[in-house]
């Protein structure tokens, strides 16, 4: 009994012992568990994509709601010094306002795209890593030239916390390299059988990648169009990229929108309402009634030099006695001088504030609305041009590529490629009004009907449009494109106005390119008399934690925001 | 219905449970224990020589235990020495206990997994309380009750409402951005101690872990159950239980059935409790704006919503002024009733237990109800085998009311004193609206009764614990002990937002539900050599443990409800829906040594080792070790033993030194972070993006934690007099941290190593016997502890961090820079010259304010006491439990948030011109002859001098605080065995009342700076000492029975 105890006794120890030593060498095993059960975490790219393309519009509405005021496409309605800055061209301090593009370029895309690119290389889909790159490209170009300076080569090292921004001739070179690789890709027909297509995915071209190269060559385009100042310009480049890139309408590159609910409806339609500060400016307004492209003021009797596509860009007001059929807009920095007004209906009808109160700047969302009517509901009733829940956001349009292919030619001296492209780029940007079919069943841009032919062909052939390639300006070209950007193409449009420091003169002309483009009465104190040149990189990424290379630039005076860019110096 | 139901299963119970009475036939043999002057003594150990059973004396100095002729019975209690006595035929016996020196350090204490070890040679210090000593503080969540009893346990809970969590760190927060709580442990398994993150449910724009609370799950133990909990903080125990004991382990033993006669025991409280602290506010002027009255005027303090401001003339004459603060609050009742029953042979004991609690708090439409019962038993397999299992199951309901900026607290502290309160509702259902003119309905604030009644939130617990115990004692010297645990719970909840109500008009009501599952089990085994030789005593034990947890959270959001009046996911609109799931498995596996062997039992020397293995460290990507180790090394001498020490030092009776260092290992907090975190994405197109809040990273490493401590323990005077000294240094280096740093990195947050903190700090306890006569004895206890903190290096060497949950009201959060406390605040100040001078603007006369984060204040308190009395005077006990705290900082947010709005009292004197001191902001401010500020204001006109952010920033509204509160005190009173003799079926019986919270005399000017911005849930120092809308701790007083039959 004694012997048998003392046996198990050692048995017993034994197998503690070698259960020990066996759990030890087993349990990594065990231990594996740290793998998310509910959210994958070496994803398909095809689920990644999706996310990349709703992320695109993010960064370019979130940020244009101040960039459009550097540029007048909107100027604010009230009296408040935080809005008016923005017109005035400031900033302000310790904000992450105006840093969405930075937040885009780092985390919106940043190593979302990356994973695309490595993943489906790795995987033989050259579709995804073509359009992968094409957008890591774009995103680059529009980060430097908001930024001037940004990270680009130490962007997402694992072993640092500070980062250090290379100049913008780097990163110039850089996305050069970028888009050429895309281009590589993305005319590489070997797919891998067994895995996914772009299709998948992909709610912009549905995996077209003749479309995607298109997009590409177009990158590389806006690239080498934006040196235009510097003697290394070579306007035949940009010709050839813009030829090879979007053709017509069904080229664009449109980001659709659900609008179910909060998280996918449209940043500019009513529900999420983030335009509501914003109103039209004189110079749009001036731009498309006539007065400014015919060099006659819009009054009743030259009704016939409104632009057609103004009833669906702009919003009328009630009192239509302007002479302009009620469009009226604000200038920068002085606000909507009846905004204080309530509601015209409110008062006695002929009193003054009656009259005053029906001549107020109507909102962005549709004639005769003075304030969001729709806040917070999804309603499809209010939408003007892209400013709907449903409405597709452009990222890049034919119109674009025609206007920039219009301006090299003309640089060149080749001014009837430079004549042909002009006019193509009005009429694509109708064909963009008229669309009538959206990804995901988007809502229409135009107001209530299309444009007709015959309006159409009245305005080629009157006096806003030159008839012939010897008449044709600058200021023709450019105007015409702002009209075509105008409240969506924000960034391409500062790029613009930046490299004619906004009111550079046409050396052939004498005329002012960007003619009646004025600066704000007042700038910004901050600004030391000088426009807006560069925007601040984002506060709460830089400024906080990056501070010291921002001092290296000079990111911490209160003025880096007037330094001029790379791009534009000569 | 709920209440009946839970009524009728307690009766019923009691029902079943007497006749059980008498059912132990066995032989017993009963007892009573006295002094020498024939005082019986309670809690006299009983054991039988040679068998596992063992019981302990009655109040009144009773006993009850199996036995055979010829066994031996031996009896033993702190200061008597121990007495043996062989049974024979008898069948009642008295034992005389005598007086004895040094046996307090013959008792043991519970240390890791179970394990028990002599107080004597403890290498570190280990308080142990008693459980029915917290039991009696009858506090809702007895970790509360634990408040002055632990030093150097920082105890806060986040509010006075029911089901609040309480938040507890041992030392200092060691981890930046870390967990820093204990480990919970129960009968050698791990009891998880959740508090539900918000991050982790749907619809949390308005940031995490401040506008609700889910309780700790801690607080579900039955304070009744527990038997002792010991504080475990030095490094050896913590090496022993490894990560999940790095911040320390409260250990906790339940009470067991014990052999003999059945005894049932009945005990009751029944509570009334009030709010004794109210907001504070002014009801001269009325609402308005620079001095003109206007009653529809608003203020938006920080965007945090539009509320009135009180910036307009005086209230008219004979306005009839509301005390509408304490007109909201009622007097929170509850009752308690807690039903014992334990008994056994000399084969198997059990208990039951059966508790009841039901609460109406202080607050309208909040309480809560629980039910909880435990059933223990043991049996003695063979007389070397020990089986021990427990099933616990807990129930608890919770009705919870709003927290932080737009709850029911800043609703009433806005509230118009000039309207009354308690009119908040229309006869048609809809809400009331004051504000004349503008009644859009979310243009002003709820009433709080609209608030309480109609944003109704709600949780619910199920948890059951299952708890085996085994132990077989192979030989004398070896022994095998092992301990398995299944947790289980799921907490189920749901919140809503009326249509109606301010935050619910826009989206027309918003729904809101959760369910979290957590399921833990966890094993550890270790086997245990004992052997002497000669004079050295030696000691192995050796073991491994598993643990694997799984939680998983699903929840669920609607918005846009159909029936105006109807709570349910299923009155939303579908295409508002959303849902999401975050589940978290970890799985832990352990294997430790720990060899110690003393000489003589003078000097002892201990070493414990640990190898962890931790899922959170492994990766499918990259090739990784998930282990790592971490051990310890301490030894005590018992100096007052060695040679004459004790003759030439006569009133010395004990004298212990000790010193250790061990180091301990942390992994991450959470898992998935070291593969690629990505989340799903409700954008158009759906899919999945990477977490940018969220970043992983390949190459993290656990952190570490280096503890040098030393201290020792004396007793003079025949141990009248005790004093226990504890000097430690924490240092905590490659701190995991949710870093915000360039979003060059690829994230906004990205869970990077490094930094350094260090923690330092003394805890010493002092117990004196002040009085011990026959009939009258004195006994104190104070607990003293002092911790500094220091963050000596920032991870990646980045300039801060910040925890944004923290981030509540304004721009004040808890914030780290190097040389900081990890207790600190930030804010921003106001702009100074080179001079120090208050820089003003020339145009409005008032400061402006730097958009930087400075230090601004330090929570960390300067120190603390908790002062415990015990007056026993026959049949009669008071004992109380004060304590003191002298500095350390509280923001006072709430205060400022009034000042804001014109409701602080300080603001009254805003008629009087007030000339700001500083110097002018127009060119000379940094030049040697700065012009001084003469611009007059008169704040009456100009109430921008309190609206600006900067003629007052957020730094001015920080009080260093210090308090002596009552915490809890109990009288009781055990009524004669005498009197009960004659019922013949009482044993013993006693009445009690107890109060807690009585008083608190504070220089703080708020309502209770012992509150938490955010809930316990959230990591480093979170919102400890950062008043924001948090319910000060009630007043209560209990009173109730306790019979034993």
């Amino acid at each position: 009994m004694q012997a048998k105890i003392k046996k198990m006794k050692k048995s017993f120890i034994y197998i503690f012992i070698s259960v020990m030593l066996i759990s030890s060498s087993g349990c990594k095993k065990w231990l594996d568990v740290n793998t998310n059960p509910v959210v994958p975490q070496f994803p398909n790219v095809s689920s990644v994509f999706p996310t990349q393309i709703a992320a695109y519009p993010r960064g370019l509405q979130y940020d244009g709601r101040y960039v459009s005021r550097y540029i007048q496409n909107f100027a604010t309605y009230t009296t408040s010094a935080a809005n008016k800055n923005w017109d005035n061209m400031g900033y302000v301090a310790a904000s992450d306002a105006n840093g969405d593009i930075w937040r885009q370029a780092y985390i919106g895309f940043g190593r979302n795209l990356k994973y695309i690119i490595e993943t489906s290389i790795k995987n033989q889909q050259w579709d995804y890593a073509g359009a992968g790159l094409a957008m890591q490209a774009a995103i680059y170009q529009y980060t430097t030239d908001y930024h001037n300076d940004i990270i680009f080569k130490e962007a997402f090292s694992d072993n640092q916390t500070a980062f250090r921004f290379d100049d913008q001739e780097t990163v110039y070179n850089g996305i050069d390299s970028i888009c050429r690789l895309a281009i590589t890709y993305l005319s590489n027909t070997n797919y891998s059988p067994n895995q996914d297509r772009l299709s998948k995915g992909d709610y912009v071209y549905n995996g077209d990648a003749e479309k995607w190269l298109k997009y590409a060559y177009g990158i590389l385009a806006r690239n080498f169009h934006r040196i235009t100042n510097k003697p290394s310009y070579n306007a035949d480049s940009v010709i050839y990229y813009c030829d090879k890139s979007l053709a017509s309408t069904s080229d664009d590159f449109l980001v659709a929108f659900d609008a179910t609910r909060n998280d996918d409806a449209n940043f500019f339609g009513t529900y999420r309402n983030n335009l509501s500060d914003h109103r039209q400016t004189n110079f749009i307004v001036r731009l498309l009634d006539g007065t400014t492209l015919t060099g006659v003021p819009a009054s009743v009797v030259t009704a016939n030099n409104r632009d057609p596509r103004m009833r669906h860009l702009l919003s009328a007001s009630n009192d239509t006695t302007n002479g302009n059929g009620g469009y009226r807009g604000v200038d920068p920095g002085i606000g909507d001088p009846y905004s204080a007004l309530n509601n015209w209906w409110t008062y006695t009808a002929g009193t003054t504030n009656y009259n005053n109160a029906r001549k107020k700047v109507g909102s962005v969302w549709g004639d005769t609305t003075y304030a969001n009517p729709t806040a917070s509901t999804f309603s499809t009733t209010y939408q003007k041009y892209l400013f709907g829940n449903k409405a597709a956001m452009p990222v890049m349009t034919a119109s674009e590529i025609d206007f920039m292919k219009a301006e090299a030619a003309y640089r060149k001296g080749d001014k009837n490629t430079a004549y042909a492209a002009y006019i193509k780029g009005i009429n694509d940007h109708f064909d963009f009004i008229n669309r009538a079919s959206f990804p995901r069943g988007g809502t229409p841009f135009y107001s209530i009907n299309p444009i007709t032919t015959a309006e159409k062909n009245a305005y080629m052939a009157g006096n806003n449009v030159k008839q012939n390639a010897t008449s044709l300006t600058l200021s023709d070209i450019m105007l015409q494109k702002y009209i075509a950007l105008w409240g969506w193409g924000f960034f391409e449009t500062w790029v613009d106005l930046r490299r004619y420091h906004y009111t550079d003169l046409d050396v052939e002309t004498g005329v002012q390119v960007y003619t009646g483009f004025a600066l704000p009465v007042t700038l910004a104190s901050e600004n030391n008399g000088k426009p807006v040149y560069r925007a601040r990189p984002r506060y709460n990424s830089e400024y906080v934690w990056n501070m010291e290379e921002l001092r290296r630039l000079g990111g911490l005076n209160p003025d880096y925001h007037t330094y001029e860019c790379w791009f534009s110096q000569p | 219905m709920r209440k009946t139901t839970a009524s009728f299963i307690l009766c019923w119970l009691s029902c079943l449970l007497i006749p059980g009475l008498a059912f132990a036939q066995s032989r017993s043999i009963n007892g009573v224990v006295e002094t020498k002057d024939g005082k019986p003594i309670q809690g006299v150990t009983v054991s039988v020589n040679g068998t596992a059973r063992a019981t302990s004396t009655e109040q009144d100095g009773t006993f009850n235990i199996l036995i055979e002729t010829g066994q031996t019975l031996e009896f033993s209690s702190i200061g008597y020495e121990t007495q043996s006595r062989r049974i024979g035929n008898e069948n009642t016996i008295r034992i005389v206990m005598v007086e004895g020196k040094g046996t307090q350090e013959d008792e043991v204490i519970v240390t890791a997994y179970g394990q028990t070890k002599g107080k004597r040679g403890l290498t570190y210090q280990a308080q142990q309380l008693k459980g029915d000593e917290i039991a009696e503080t009858q506090r809702d969540n007895w970790v509360n009750g634990l408040i002055g009893r632990v030093a150097g346990a920082n105890i806060t809970p986040s509010s006075g409402a029911p089901g609040a969590s309480t938040t507890i760190v041992l030392r200092g927060p060691v981890s930046l951005g870390g967990n820093n709580q204990p480990l919970f442990v129960v009968d050698g398994v791990p009891y998880d101690n959740q508090t539900i993150n918000q991050d982790n449910l749907l619809g949390n724009s308005s940031g995490a872990n401040r506008n609700s609370d889910y309780g700790n799950r801690a607080a579900d133990i039955n304070s009744n159950d527990i038997e002792t909990i010991t504080i475990l903080k030095g490094p050896e125990a913590s090496a022993l239980y490894g990560s999940e004991g790095a911040s320390g382990a409260i250990v906790i033993t339940t009470k067991k059935g014990k052999s003999g006669r059945a005894v049932v025991s009945y005990d009751n409280s029944f509570r009334f409790e009030n709010i004794y602290r109210f907001p504070e506010i002014q009801t001269v002027y009325t609402r308005g704006s620079n001095g003109i009255s206007d009653l529809t005027s608003t203020g938006n303090p920080f965007s945090s919503g539009t509320v009135y401001q009180y910036f307009g003339d005086k209230y008219p004459e004979g306005t009839k002024i509301y005390d509408n603060a304490r007109a909201f609050f009622r007097t929170g009742k509850s009752q308690r009733h807690n039903l014992n029953l334990d008994g056994g042979s000399n084969v198997a004991t059990y208990r039951l237990s059966v508790s009841y609690r039901n609460q109406e708090g202080v607050v309208p439409m909040t309480g809560d109800e629980q039910i909880s019962t435990k059933l223990t038993g043991g049996v003695n397999i063979t007389p070397k085998m020990k089986l021990t299992t427990s099933l616990a199951y807990t129930n608890i309901i919770t009705d919870k009311a709003t927290k932080g900026a737009g709850g029911y607290l800043y609703n009433l502290i806005n509230f118009p004193s000039d309207i009354d309160v308690t009119d908040w509702i229309n006869p048609d259902g809809t809400r009331k609206l004051y504000r004349q003119g503008n009644a859009s309905l979310s243009a002003e604030f709820d009433n709080p009764f609209w608030d309480v009644n109609k944003n109704r939130s709600q949780d619910k617990i199920d948890r059951t614990s299952v708890t085996a115990n085994y132990t077989f004692n192979i030989a004398k010297w070896i022994s095998l002990l092992n301990n398995f645990g299944v947790d289980y719970y799921s907490q189920t909840g749901f919140s809503v937002v009326h249509p109606l109500s301010r935050a619910g008009f826009s989206l027309n009501g918003t729904y809101s539900l959760y369910e979290q599952v957590t399921r833990n089990i966890s094993n550890n085994t270790s086997l245990n050599f004992n052997k002497s030789f000669g004079k050295f005593n030696n000691s192995l034990i050796a073991g491994m443990a598993f643990d694997n947890r799984s939680t998983k959270i699903e929840s669920q959001k609607g918005e846009r409800f159909f029936e105006r009046d109807f709570y349910s996911i299923l009155n939303t609109d579908p295409i508002s829906r959303d849902a999401k799931t975050v589940q978290n498995v970890e799985r832990l596996a352990r294997w430790f040594a720990n060899y110690s062997f003393d000489f003589n039992r003078i000097f002892y020397v201990s070493l414990a080792g640990s190898r962890e293995g931790n899922s959170k460290l492994v990766s499918r990507a990259v090739d990784k070790d998930p282990y790592y180790n971490f051990g310890s090394a301490s030894s005590s001498l018992i100096f007052s033993d060695i040679g004459n020490v004790k003759k030439s030092l006569p009133w010395l009776s004990f004298g212990k030194l000790r010193v250790s260092y061990g180091t301990t290992g942390k992994g991450p907090y959470r898992p998935y972070i070291i593969d690629n975190s990505f989340s799903g994405q409700i954008s158009t197109g759906g899919g999945f993006a990477y977490d940018l809040a969220a970043g992983n990273n390949y190459s993290l490493q656990p952190e570490f934690t280096k503890n040098f401590e030393f201290g020792g323990e004396l007793r003079f005077f025949k141990d009248r007099i005790s004093l226990d000294v504890t000097r430690y240094d924490l240092r905590s280096d490659n701190q995991i941290i949710a870093a915000r740093y360039s979003y060059g990195s690829g994230f906004a947050i990205r869970f990077i190593n490094g930094g350094l903190v260090s923690n330092k700090g003394i805890e010493t306890i002092l117990n004196v016997k002040a009085i011990q006569s026959k009939n009258f004895k004195w006994d104190v206890t104070a607990n003293f502890d002092r911790n500094r903190g220091e963050v000596l290096e920032m991870p990646g060497g980045l300039p801060t961090y910040y925890d944004s949950d923290t981030w509540v009201f304004g721009n004040m959060r808890s914030q780290m820079f190097v040389g900081a406390s990890p207790y600190n605040l930030a804010s921003y100040t106001v702009v100074r010259n080179n001079n120090g001078d208050v820089v003003i603007s020339p145009t409005t006369g008032l400061p402006a304010t730097s958009n930087n984060f400075m230090e601004v204040g330090d929570r960390q308190v300067d120190y603390k006491v908790g002062l415990i009395n015990n007056f026993n005077y026959k049949n009669f006990n008071l004992s109380f439990n004060i304590e003191f705290r002298k500095g350390g900082d509280v923001w006072n947010g709430m205060e400022y948030y009034l000042f804001l709005t014109g409701l602080s009292k300080k603001t009254l004197s805003r008629e009087e011109p007030i000339v700001i001191k500083g110097v002018l902001n127009d060119g000379l401010q940094n030049s040697t002859t700065p012009t001084p500020n003469t611009i007059v204001i008169v704040p009456f006109n100009r109430n921008d001098y309190y609206t600006s952010s900067s003629s007052s920033t957020e730094a001015d509204f920080i009080e260093n605080v210090n308090w002596m509160r009552m915490r809890d005190a109990t009288l009781s009173y055990n009524i004669p065995a005498k009197v009960l003799t004659k019922t013949k079926f009482i044993s013993s019986a006693s009445v009690f009342v107890t109060g807690t919270e009585l008083f608190m005399i504070t220089n703080y000017t708020g309502m209770d700076p012992s509150v938490n911005a955010n809930n316990a849930s959230s990591r480093g120092a979170g919102g400890v000492g950062i008043d924001f809308g948090a319910l000060s701790m009630p007043r209560g007083i209990n009173f109730g029975v306790r019979v034993r039959f």
